[in-house]
C-alpha cells in the first residue's frame, strides 16, 4: 500500500467516516456486552445468553476487523478521489474501480460471517423485527464503503452523483426507520425526508449538495461558502476577534496571545434561518424524522429503565431487536433524547474544530497548532454541547408540556436526580477531551513527517478515542442504575478537568522541548 | 498528420446550460495553442474533456486518437494537466505529493523534478496546505511536467503568480517546447503572456470556437492607428460613430484617438486604406501592430469603441 494512501487513512472527517465509526463503536460495544451477556445480544440466532460460543465471538471479531479495515481504506480513498487531479493520473481510475469492488466485498464479509454463524434453530418462529439487524449488517458496510467513491468520480453525470449521495443517506435513514417503526412508519418518514431533500435540491446544484453531504472539515468550508445558503461575504468578512478567510496579518505574537479568539464554527453553509438544521446534521434529521413519525402515528417504543445501552444500540444500529428484548413503560421521548444528543454531538464534532485557514496556521509550529486545536476545539465543543443541551431540553419541555406527561415519572428522571438528558450531556462533556485529543494529534503528527507505522499508530489512537467515547458514554449511562447514580454524575466534571489538565500538562512539556516556530 | 486532440461537433451540456456547442478543434503535435475566451465560455470544460474528466454530451472528442471516455493508462501517461482550482492533497508535503503522483507514472523525470524544485523555490518539506496559492500553482505545474508529457494542458496556470514567477513560468514553458516538443494548450486571461508563448490561438465564445488559427495571422489582420487632428477636434465621424465597418474600436477624445482597425487582407490593401482614410479626413495616421488584448473584444463580438468610452490615449 502506498504510504500516501496510508497517511490519508487517519483523516476521518467525512460524514461517512463518522457513520461508519458509529457502527464500529456499536459493534465493539456489542462485542463487549456479548462477553457478559452472551452473543444473543448481537442476534438471537447466535445462541442464548448463557453460552456464548466460539463461533459467535469469532463472528463478532470477524465483523470488527473488516469493518475497521474498510473504514480506514474508505477514508483514504475518499481523500484521494476528492481531488480532481488524481483522476488525471494514469492508473488511478482502474485503481479506484478495483478498490471500490474490494471495499464492497470487504463490507459484505462481516455480514456473511455473521450469517454463516447464525443458528437458525434459535431464530424466533414468528416473523418479527429480529432479523432486521442482519439486514443492516448486510447493507450498511458495503454501501458505505463502496458507494461513496461514485460520488467523487468527475466523469459521472451530476445527477448520478447526486443520486448516489441521496441514496446513501436515505438508505441509512430508511433502514433505521424500518427497524424502529416498521414499514408504514418508515414510508411516512422517508416521504418527509424526500420532501426535505427535494426542497433543498430545488435551491442547490448537484455539486453543492454533494459537497454538503459528503465533505467535511476544511475541505467543506470553501465549498460551503459558495453555497447559496452560505453566509454572505459581508457576514464572512473580518469579524471582531475572529479570522475570516483572510490570512492572519497580526503577527505571530498576537496570534499566540489570542488563540481562543481565532476560532469559529465550521458551518456547512446553511443560512441563518436553517442553521439549526445544519448544525444538527444527519443525526438531527434522524431525530426529527423519528419524532415526526412517532407523533404522526402514535407509535411508541417500549424499553425498560436502565437499558440505556440497549437504547444507544437501538438508535444507532438495531433498535427493533433491542426493543423486543426490552419491555417497559417508558415513552419514546426520554429514550430518544439522550442518544439523539449524543449522535448530534458526534455528528457535528468533526465540524467543530477551529476553522483556521492554512495561511493563518502557517506561522505556527505543529505544537502550537495542536494546542490551538485543543483549546479552540474544546471551546467550540462546549458551545455546541451547551446549545444542543438547551435545544433538547427545550424540546423535551415542550413535548412534556404538550402531552401533559411531565418530567416527574420514572421514565424521565433518576428518582430525585436530574433527567436522563442531563446525565447524558454531562457524560458527553466528560469525554469531549478525548475527541479533541484526536484532533490535536492530527496536528502533532501531520502527514509531512509521518512514516506509515506512525500513521497507523496515530490512526489507532484516534479510532480508539472515538470508540472509547462511545463505550464510556454507554457504560456511564448503563451503569447508572447499578452504581450510585450521583457518583457517575459527579465524575463527569471531574473527568473533564482531569482530562484537560493532563493534556495541557503534556503539551506544555512538549512545548518546552520543541521549537515553537 | 496525427493530431493530439480532435473535437468534432463536440457538445457538452450541464443541465440546461450549454458549455460546449458543437465545436470543431484540432491540436497539432508540437504546437502551443492559447485558449482564450470570456468567463464561462467553455475553456475549462474543454480542457477537462480532453483529459477525460468530462465526457461529451454529443459529438466526438478524441485524445491521441482515442475517445476520451476510453482513455487508458497509456494515453493518460502522455498528458500533463494543471487544473484551474489547484486542489491538491493538502495534508501531504510537497515531497509526498510528488511521490504520490510519481507512483502512477512509468516515466518520471527525477532530474527535472529536482531542477524545478530549485528553480521554483519549493521546499519539499512544506505541507501542501500551507503553500500560498502561487506556490501551489507551481507545484501543480511541477506535477504536470515531470512525467515529460506529450500533451500539456494548462488551465489558468499563471493566475495566482506574481510577475516574477509568471516570467519564470513563461520562460520555462518556452524551454519546455524547445526541449521536449511538447504540445501545449494554455488557457489564460493574461493575454500578454499568452501572446508571448503561443503560436496558435483558439478563441471560445459561449461554447463555440470563434477563431482558431495562427497567432501571427491574427495579429497581421489587425492594426492600431493613432490618429491626430492637425488642428481642432477630431471629425464627428470619429467621435459619434463609425462609417467604416473595418474600424472596430476607438479610444480617446479631443484631438487624438486610438483606433483598432482591420484594414485589409494584405499589406498593400491596408496601406491603401490608410492613405484613403488620411486624405478623406485630413488626419495624421500612425499605424502600429495591435496586440492580442486589444483584438480580443472584437473576436468575441464586443466592440467597446461603439460605446464611445472616454479613455486616456497613450501615444
Amino acid at each position: 500500500m502506498r504510504p500516501a494512501l496510508l497517511r490519508a487513512m487517519w483523516r476521518l472527517d467525512t460524514f461517512w467516516a463518522i457513520a461508519i465509526l458509529l457502527g464500529m463503536g456499536n459493534a465493539l460495544v456489542m462485542a463487549v456486552r456479548a462477553f457478559g451477556e452472551g452473543p444473543a445480544l448481537l442476534h438471537p440466532g447466535l445462541g442464548p445468553a448463557s453460552e456464548y460460543s466460539g463461533p459467535a465471538v469469532f463472528a463478532m471479531l470477524a465483523f470488527l476487523v473488516p469493518t475497521g479495515l474498510g473504514m480506514l481504506a474508505n477514508g483514504a480513498l475518499l481523500e484521494t478521489s476528492s481531488c480532481p487531479f488524481t483522476w488525471a493520473l494514469p492508473g488511478f481510475r482502474r485503481a479506484v474501480r478495483r478498490d471500490a469492488l474490494a471495499l464492497f466485498a470487504l463490507g459484505c464479509l462481516p455480514a456473511l460471517v455473521v450469517l454463516a454463524n447464525v443458528d437458525s434453530s434459535n431464530l424466533p418462529a414468528a416473523p418479527s423485527g429480529t432479523s432486521h439487524p442482519l439486514w443492516s449488517l448486510l447493507a450498511l458496510p458495503p454501501i458505505g464503503f463502496a458507494a461513496g467513491l461514485l460520488v467523487f468520480d468527475p466523469r459521472r453525470a451530476g445527477s448520478l452523483r447526486l443520486l448516489a449521495a441521496a441514496t446513501i443517506l436515505l438508505t441509512i435513514l430508511f433502514i433505521e426507520h424500518v427497524l424502529l417503526f416498521g414499514l408504514a412508519g418508515s414510508l411516512v418518514a422517508t416521504t418527509l425526508g424526500a420532501a426535505v431533500l427535494a426542497a433543498g435540491l430545488a435551491r442547490v446544484t448537484s455539486a453543492d449538495l454533494q459537497k454538503l453531504l459528503l465533505l467535511g472539515g476544511d475541505r467543506a468550508l470553501p465549498q460551503g461558502n459558495r453555497h447559496p445558503f452560505a453566509p454572505q461575504p459581508w457576514e464572512r468578512a473580518e469579524r471582531r476577534g475572529r479570522l475570516g478567510d483572510r490570512r492572519w496579518q497580526g503577527g505571530l505574537d498576537a496570534f499566540r496571545a489570542a488563540p481562543l479568539r481565532v476560532v469559529e464554527f465550521e458551518r456547512w453553509g446553511w443560512s441563518r434561518g436553517t442553521w439549526p438544521l445544519g448544525l444538527l446534521g444527519p443525526a438531527g434529521l434522524i431525530l426529527l424524522l423519528v419524532a415526526g413519525t412517532t407523533l404522526l402515528l402514535g407509535q411508541r417504543v417500549q424499553l425498560e429503565a436502565g437499558q440505556t445501552l440497549q437504547l444507544f444500540l437501538a438508535l444507532t444500529w438495531n433498535p427493533r431487536l433491542l426493543g423486543e428484548l426490552s419491555a417497559g413503560d417508558h415513552g419514546l421521548l426520554q429514550m430518544v433524547l439522550p442518544s439523539a444528543l449524543f449522535l448530534t454531538l458526534l455528528t457535528i464534532g468533526g465540524r467543530m474544530q477551529p476553522a483556521l485557514r492554512p495561511g493563518s496556521l502557517y506561522p505556527m509550529s505543529r505544537t502550537a497548532r495542536a494546542r490551538l486545536y485543543w483549546r479552540g476545539g474544546l471551546a467550540n465543543w462546549a458551545r455546541a454541547f451547551g446549545a444542543s443541551t438547551l435545544l433538547l431540553a427545550a424540546a423535551a419541555g415542550a413535548v412534556a408540556f404538550a402531552t401533559g406527561t411531565g418530567f416527574g415519572g420514572k421514565g424521565t428522571s433518576l428518582g430525585d436526580g436530574p433527567p436522563y438528558w442531563l446525565v447524558t450531556a454531562l457524560g458527553c462533556a466528560a469525554l469531549l477531551p478525548l475527541l479533541q485529543l484526536g484532533a490535536s494529534l492530527r496536528e502533532l503528527f501531520p502527514g509531512e513527517k509521518l512514516e506509515p507505522w506512525k500513521a497507523l499508530a496515530t490512526m489507532i489512537v484516534v479510532a480508539t478515542s472515538y470508540i472509547g467515547l462511545l463505550f464510556a458514554i454507554t457504560l456511564n449511562l448503563a451503569e447508572l442504575h447499578a452504581f450510585e447514580r450521583w457518583c457517575a454524575v459527579l465524575a463527569a466534571p471531574v473527568l473533564v478537568v482531569a482530562g484537560q489538565l493532563a493534556w495541557r500538562g503534556y503539551l506544555h512539556r512538549k512545548l518546552a522541548t520543541m521549537d515553537l516556530v | 498528420m496525427n493530431t493530439h486532440f480532435q473535437a468534432r461537433h463536440l457538445t457538452r451540456r450541464f443541465g440546461d446550460k450549454l458549455a460546449l456547442d458543437g465545436i470543431d478543434l484540432e491540436l497539432q503535435p508540437d504546437s502551443v495553442t492559447g485558449l482564450i475566451g470570456r468567463n464561462g465560455s467553455g475553456k475549462t470544460t474543454l480542457i477537462r474533456t480532453i483529459v477525460g474528466l468530462l465526457l461529451p454530451s454529443a459529438g466526438d472528442a478524441l485524445t491521441f486518437g482515442k475517445p476520451v471516455a476510453d482513455l487508458g493508462e497509456a494515453e493518460l501517461g502522455r498528458i500533463g494537466a494543471v487544473f484551474q482550482e489547484n486542489r491538491l492533497m493538502g495534508w501531504m508535503t510537497v515531497a509526498g505529493q510528488l511521490e504520490f503522483a510519481r507512483a502512477y507514472h512509468k516515466h518520471w523525470d527525477q532530474a527535472r523534478e529536482a531542477t524545478l524544485l530549485d528553480v521554483l523555490e519549493l521546499d519539499p518539506t512544506d505541507r501542501v496546505s500551507s503553500l500560498s496559492p502561487g506556490n501551489a500553482q507551481k507545484l501543480a505545474l511541477l506535477l504536470a511536467v515531470c512525467p515529460r508529457p506529450d500533451l500539456l494542458l494548462l488551465d489558468e496556470p499563471v493566475s495566482a503568480l506574481d510577475p516574477i514567477a509568471r516570467e519564470e513560468l513563461l520562460a520555462f514553458l518556452l524551454e519546455l517546447v524547445r526541449e521536449d516538443d511538447t504540445t501545449i494548450l494554455i488557457s489564460s486571461h493574461v493575454l500578454v503572456d499568452i501572446e508571448r508563448v503561443v503560436d496558435r490561438i483558439a478563441c471560445l465564445d459561449r461554447g463555440r470556437v470563434v477563431y482558431h488559427d495562427d497567432l501571427d495571422d491574427l495579429l497581421e489582420d489587425y492594426q492600431e492607428w493613432l490618429v491626430t487632428a492637425p488642428a481642432g477636434p477630431l471629425p464627428e465621424c470619429l467621435t459619434a460613430g463609425f462609417r467604416e465597418d473595418w474600424i472596430l474600436e476607438r479610444r480617446g477624445t479631443g484631438r487624438q484617438a486610438l483606433l483598432l482597425v482591420r484594414p485589409g487582407a494584405n499589406g498593400n490593401e491596408a496601406e491603401a486604406r490608410r492613405a484613403g482614410f488620411r486624405e478623406r479626413h485630413g488626419l495624421h495616421v500612425e499605424a502600429r501592430p495591435a496586440n492580442l488584448e486589444r483584438i480580443f473584444p472584437s473576436l468575441v463580438g464586443r466592440r467597446p469603441g461603439l460605446r464611445t468610452p472616454k479613455q486616456e490615449v497613450r501615444p
